[in-house]
């Protein structure tokens, strides 16, 4: 683990696929191994990458995997896929019926899990979806409602792939709910599904959230009940790109002023930086965000930082950039905590 | 009974390959595809055609693009779905040229059509607002463009039904608003023929139910999304009914199950009974966008069915 930092850095999840690897995967001449080889080296370039910029967490950029439902899907009995739905535009995703029981067919996280564990140097932080969204995001045919299947889903499927990867090694697992505010009504079965998942599970335990219809404000009060030690929420997406530190610049915040009101210990990693586009925030833009926030929640202590969300849908020297200027901002952000507050300096 | 979707239908594979390819030249087999869609429907027995809107992003879309005083930003979450929309921001006045459902829509049968537009106030309350300040005389003046849009096509297409798409009356924004979606309507359906539809959809629909029915307004009847409530209960809620006509989203197209035609053709007796003697009408809970193209498929042969067809 690392030492006690003032404001650690991590990533989400995804990096966007180099094209080598694709080409690779999608040539009919390549064999089974040529296929894993690249995925391996993929992985590998990956988690050297994120470990150059200076990130405390690092993971593989998720080179192994489709994308964060339509893999750990396949690995599970129950499902059947049903065809494409779209997500915005004219981008889609597969999404899949629950016909069946479901139950973990294989760990599909454990192999790319024990080769980070093999290559990382920093400490690894496994991202593993969720079953309140791996629910929301099925055709439910088979359960009596959806309570029903995320808390199958994390009895029968999510909680043991995560104890394995405890007895593999993971010390830091970030369970990935996307969904867990789209219906506000459902977060009391969001949190019921998520602590189903990790019961008894011995590792430290993050939750991202992304891209809440309502702020966030949803979670509360449930999430006090939350196993969970550390909140990773999209911040960036909402605010605007003006500088300041006051409320009048710093827009989308009110889950910090929640977290403060209801003194929830836990610490919370800051989006800062939009995934969603090229353009590229100043430093000083992710320093004034990294302020206000440490204004907010009243100790720098119990903040950490990282982008919105996974960075795969930009391209590698954009989602590069985006974590170059991300650190830049944190060592502003730490060398303006330190000048005012004496207790920042670790 | 009558029967009819409405809403987006999913793009067929080749479509949504053709569109990653070349979204420009993709028009074309999208407006064949759409064609094929409307074939399709009249085969399976629907007396009321839609058209499948293959070439829209999302409902608002091609208002947002071509509309004086408005433009298309960046993605919203698309209500409680895994689904976001481009949000429309509102600069300036809003003013159409009328001529948005005129180049986007590829339905041509006359007298059998339904032509379908967002309802202003959700309209508004999906834009982000720069210009107008509250959300009436922004909705105001969305109705007067979409009246603009529509004025033309009762002329061309004598539509059969105006389906007025109102998903964010049902967001806790339709009691709050009932007033405003009156007022809205009559810029709406001014000079309209073709009787005007409210669907009310992605959620219970009742509170907002209940908030409009108390208000006088231009639409001829409501569109109930009655896949949220048990029927009982929504019985209870048409005791009552005024309209001339109630619509009923019997078939469910957020979930892949396929309903049994028994079960639909009850469900609907049930509540055109509770509600006494509107013309019921049987239709989709809402886009079949949510399901992949095949068991839309399967889902408007159902509709066919219900509607007395092969």
């Amino acid at each position: 683990m690392p030492e006690k930092k003032l404001l650690p850095t991590k990533e989400i999840g995804s990096l966007r696929k180099p094209s080598w690897l694709l080409e690779t995967l999608r040539s009919r001449k390549a064999t089974r191994e040529e296929k894993d080889l690249a995925r391996d080296e993929a992985a590998l370039v990956n988690i050297k990458l994120l470990e150059g910029v200076g990130l405390d967490y690092v993971y593989d950029g998720e080179a192994r995997r489709i994308e964060m439902y339509e893999y750990p899907v396949r690995y599970i009995d129950g499902f059947k896929f049903a065809g494409l739905v779209r997500s915005f535009d004219n981008r889609y995703y597969k999404k899949a019926r629950v016909v069946g029981p479901v139950r973990l067919r294989e760990n599909y996280h454990l192999d790319e899990f024990r080769f980070v564990m093999r290559w990382a140097a920093k400490t690894p932080k496994i991202p593993v979806t969720g079953p309140y969204t791996i629910a929301d995001w099925s055709y439910n045919e088979y359960y009596r409602d959806k309570e029903e299947l995320a808390v199958e889903l994390a009895r029968n499927v999510i909680r043991p792939l995560l104890k394995e990867l405890v007895e593999a090694g993971a010390h830091v697992i970030q369970v990935d709910e996307p969904a867990a505010t789209t219906h506000p009504d459902e977060v009391p079965m969001f949190v019921e599904a998520f602590n189903e998942s990790v019961y008894g599970v011995d590792a430290d335990i993050h939750v991202h959230i992304c891209y809440s219809g309502d702020n966030y404000r949803s979670l509360y009060p449930h999430v006090l009940n939350l196993r969970a030690s550390h909140y990773a929420l999209e911040f960036a997406n909402r605010d605007t790109w003006e500088l300041g530190v006051d409320d009048s610049h710093r827009v989308g915040y009110d889950f910090l002023r929640l977290m403060r009101e209801y003194g929830d210990p836990r610490t919370l990693g800051l989006g800062v930086v939009d995934v969603h586009t090229d353009s590229m925030e100043p430093p000083e833009l992710v320093r004034d965000r990294i302020l206000y926030a440490a204004k907010l929640l009243g100790d720098p202590w119990k903040l950490m930082v990282n982008p919105d969300c996974g960075l795969r849908t930009r391209s590698r020297r954009v989602a590069l950039q985006k974590l170059e200027t991300m650190m830049r901002g944190v060592e502003l952000a730490r060398a303006a905590l330190r000048a005012t507050n004496p207790k920042a300096d670790a | 009974m009558r029967a009819y979707t409405f809403g987006i239908y999913p793009r067929p594979l080749r479509l949504i390959a053709a569109t990653r390819r070349d979204p420009e030249g993709a028009r074309e087999l999208a407006r064949r595809e759409s064609i094929r869609i409307l074939a399709l429907q009249d085969r399976v027995g629907l007396p009321l055609l839609s058209d499948p809107l293959l070439e829209w992003d999302d409902m608002l879309r091609w208002f947002a693009a071509e509309w004086e005083g408005m433009e298309v930003n960046g993605i919203i979450r698309y209500f409680e779905h895994n689904a976001f929309y481009r949000v429309p921001v509102v600069k300036d006045k809003i003013r159409s040229s009328g001529d948005v459902l005129r180049n986007h829509l590829v339905i041509q049968e006359r007298g059998r059509s339904i032509v379908e537009v967002p309802e202003p106030v959700t309209f508004a309350l999906m834009s982000k607002d720069l210009h107008y300040g509250s959300i009436e005389p922004l909705a105001l003046d969305i109705a007067r463009a979409l009246n603009d849009e529509i004025c033309p096509l009762e002329n061309e297409l004598a539509p059969a039904l105006i389906a007025v798409k109102g998903p964010a009356l049902v967001h806790g924004n339709g009691s709050k608003l009932a007033e405003v979606v009156a007022k809205a309507a009559e810029e709406l359906l001014k000079s309209c023929r073709a009787p005007g539809i409210l669907h009310l959809y992605f959620k219970s629909p009742i509170e907002a139910y209940r908030a409009i029915k108390g208000i006088r307004s231009a639409y001829s009847g409501v569109g109930l999304d009655v896949t949220w409530d048990p029927i009982e209960r929504l019985s209870e809620e048409l005791k009552g009914y005024r309209m001339e006509r109630l619509s009923l989203g019997l078939v469910n197209s957020q979930n892949t199950k396929v309903e049994g035609i028994g079960e639909v053709v009850s469900s609907a007796e049930i509540l055109g009974k509770a509600a006494g003697k509107p013309e019921v009408l049987v239709t989709v809970s809402s886009d079949l966008e949510f399901i992949p193209y095949s068991f839309a498929v399967k889902k408007l042969r159902i509709l066919g069915r219900v509607a007395g067809g092969a």
